[in-house]
């Protein structure tokens, strides 16, 4: 019988030969020891003869088999002319062998461990990524990534409008690059922290731009925003006060709207640049982060010149002071008197232009908005225990693992079942073929 | 053969050891003589036969009512390990075919004697998937339904197969007279 038949085995399927089945139900009735019907006797007689011809099996060999089937088959005691004599036993043999149908048995724990180790291998890898998208709903993490935009400045002065920081450099020259970097690093240093606390700027680097450069000046402005309950906004609009006099700094204007549900409060600051980022880390513990952003805008060449203006002004001053004392005639005293007083009229701009640089180079703008909008509710208990609503966000947060873990598994077993299925299929009908062509000789 | 499976259990035999014990009760020298049949080796035939019990017993479960009888199955499961046997068989030592009964006796009329020695004559010239049909039918006593279960064909075919191996022996057998 070739594979083509065994495929097909309605090919010849249909009503059997009238013929055919009298002589089937007669050889039945044979093997049964009843009487044939008239004219089959022949039959009758080759079916006693093949009979005849059965071999039965040795009592030795019955009351093996019967002892070992009492027992259960236990493995390694099969019975048998050559199983117990011949280690290798009869039913060895091949590569086939390997394939037959009590193979894949024996292959089933080792699939099973493969895809197993398969599936948590693959799903360690992507649940690194999965747990970091499902970690950043948290508010924390959303003012983590806008204090990452705060290291792109929107404006420069002398640097074009496309700001961050490579603009500064190109404002004051390579000697900055290294401080520029360091600034950079630190501006932007995501340290995977939660809370508030996590994203306060180092202090010891984000100051760095100017570090061993005593000439250098910025002009440093930040933009904070917190989250609070609304009946908590004016209390941390107080507290926010308290923090920008201590550090010695100004409040320019502060404003307070709302109602019970509702509040928000904006604070424009002034605050020593020596101490901004002091004043923004205990700023932004008052209450959630929102957002935080800074800017920073080298304005060193500024300020240089209006030194060096006020400084030649100063020395021409001088020299119009000599040249008054050393004047002989009334109209030379005159004339000079006159160039004196346009000099310190021009004295006194480029004094309060200097101090203008120097004010923007000192006092750094900060403007804080205090809101209620996106603040969590029930913070405190937040802080304190654990609630019904942090029970449900738990559990909700292990079914989405639980669902993604399913996903991943689900995406990474579905193709090793297809080829393990195509594998089975092939190796069986090959297997089936080769039994098959063992009837052929 | 009383007992065979309940020996060493203390408590009663579940259903399907139960009726897996019927089946190695009613079965196993009718899959000896198959498997004997087939491999014309009676060494050979043991190993196969208690091969063959052994995957039916560990496999029971997978017995589905649906594509045949439980005695259809455990003959499909010994065809798998006869065939087996044979495979390996090919691929080592040709062995020696054993005779597949003992020699008639003595005393056996001599018509009887003329009868079965051109019936072995006759069943030399048979295919190997002859012979089989032969050892399904005569040897085993299986139906033509659960013939064509075992061999994986339709009824049909397995009735004109099993037709035309007859007409094929018994014209063997003249020829040998």
């Amino acid at each position: 019988m070739r594979l083509a038949d065994m495929t097909r085995p309605g090919r010849d399927d249909g009503e059997i030969p009238a013929e055919v089945e009298r002589e089937l139900e007669a050889l039945d009735a044979a093997l049964r020891g009843e009487k044939v019907p008239d004219g089959m006797e022949s039959l009758e007689a080759l079916v006693s003869d093949l009979r005849d011809e059965r071999s039965e099996p040795e009592p030795r060999f019955e009351a093996e088999l019967d002892a070992w089937a009492a027992a259960g088959f236990p493995r390694g005691e099969r019975p048998g002319a050559r199983a117990s004599g011949d280690g290798s036993g009869a039913m060895t043999g091949g590569l086939f062998s390997r394939f037959s149908p009590n193979g894949p048995r024996g292959w089933s724990p080792i699939a099973a461990t493969a895809a197993t180790l398969v599936v948590i291998v693959v799903s360690v890898a992507q649940l690194g990524d999965f747990g970091a998208d499902n970690d950043q709903p948290t508010m924390a993490t959303q003012a983590e990534d806008s204090a990452g935009e705060a290291a792109v400045p929107e404006s420069a002065e002398g640097a074009g409008a496309s700001g961050s920081l490579a603009p500064l450099s190109e404002a004051t020259g390579d000697q900055n690059l290294d401080s520029l970097q360091e600034g950079e690093n630190g501006l932007t240093k995501r340290e995977g922290r939660r809370g508030a606390a996590a994203l306060s700027f180092n202090s010891g680097n984000r100051p760095g731009l100017n570090r061993g450069q005593k000439e250098r000046q910025l002009d440093r402005e930040a933009e904070l925003t917190l989250a609070t309950p609304a009946d908590e906004v004016p209390d941390v609009t107080n507290d926010a006060i308290d923090v920008v006099e201590d550090a010695n700094g100004v409040v320019l204007n502060s404003r307070v709207t709302g109602t019970e549900e509702v509040a928000r409060a904006t604070l424009e600051l002034q605050v020593p640049t020596e101490t901004l980022d002091d004043t923004l880390a205990a700023l932004s513990e008052l209450a959630d982060v929102k957002s935080r952003s800074e800017d920073a805008v080298d304005i060193t060449r500024s300020f240089v010149a209006a030194r060096d203006d006020l400084r030649g002004l100063r020395a021409e001053r001088v020299s119009l002071v000599e040249r008054i004392r050393a004047a002989t005639t009334d109209a030379e005293v005159d004339a000079l008197q006159a160039q004196l007083a346009a000099v310190n009229n021009q004295i006194v701009n480029a004094q309060n232009e200097l101090a203008e640089v120097e004010t923007r180079a000192q006092f750094s703008d900060v403007s804080v908005v205090i809101t209620s909008d996106g603040a969590q509710v029930g913070g405190e208990e937040d802080e304190g225990g654990w609630s019904f609503g942090d029970a449900l966000g738990d559990a909700g947060r292990v079914l989405e693992v639980g669902a993604g873990v399913a996903l991943i598994s689900a995406a990474v077993l579905f193709p090793l079942a297809i080829i393990a299925a195509i594998a089975y299929i092939t190796v069986a009908a090959m297997n089936r073929r080769a039994r098959e062509r063992a009837l052929d000789t | 053969m009383n007992d065979v499976l309940t020996a060493p259990a203390a408590a009663a035999p579940s259903d399907a050891e139960a009726e897996f014990e019927a089946l190695y009760r009613s079965s196993r020298d009718d899959v000896f003589a198959y498997v004997s049949g087939l491999l014309r080796d009676r060494s050979a035939a043991e190993d196969v036969t208690a091969a063959a019990f052994e995957r039916a017993y560990r496999r029971s479960s997978s017995f589905n009512p649906s594509k045949g009888s439980r005695r259809a199955w455990l003959f499909g499961i010994a065809r798998n390990a006869a065939l087996d046997e044979l495979r390996r068989r090919k691929r080592h030592v040709e062995m020696t075919s054993e005779p597949v009964a003992d020699l008639a006796p003595a005393e056996e009329e001599a018509e009887v004697a003329m009868r079965r020695a051109a019936l072995r004559q006759a069943m030399e010239k048979l295919s190997p998937r002859e012979r089989e049909l032969v050892a399904l039918k005569f040897f085993a006593g299986l139906s033509t339904a659960e013939i064509a279960s075992v061999i994986s064909i339709g009824e049909r075919a397995a009735a004109m197969r099993v037709h035309r191996t007859i007409e094929k022996l018994r014209r063997a057998c003249d020829e040998a007279r």
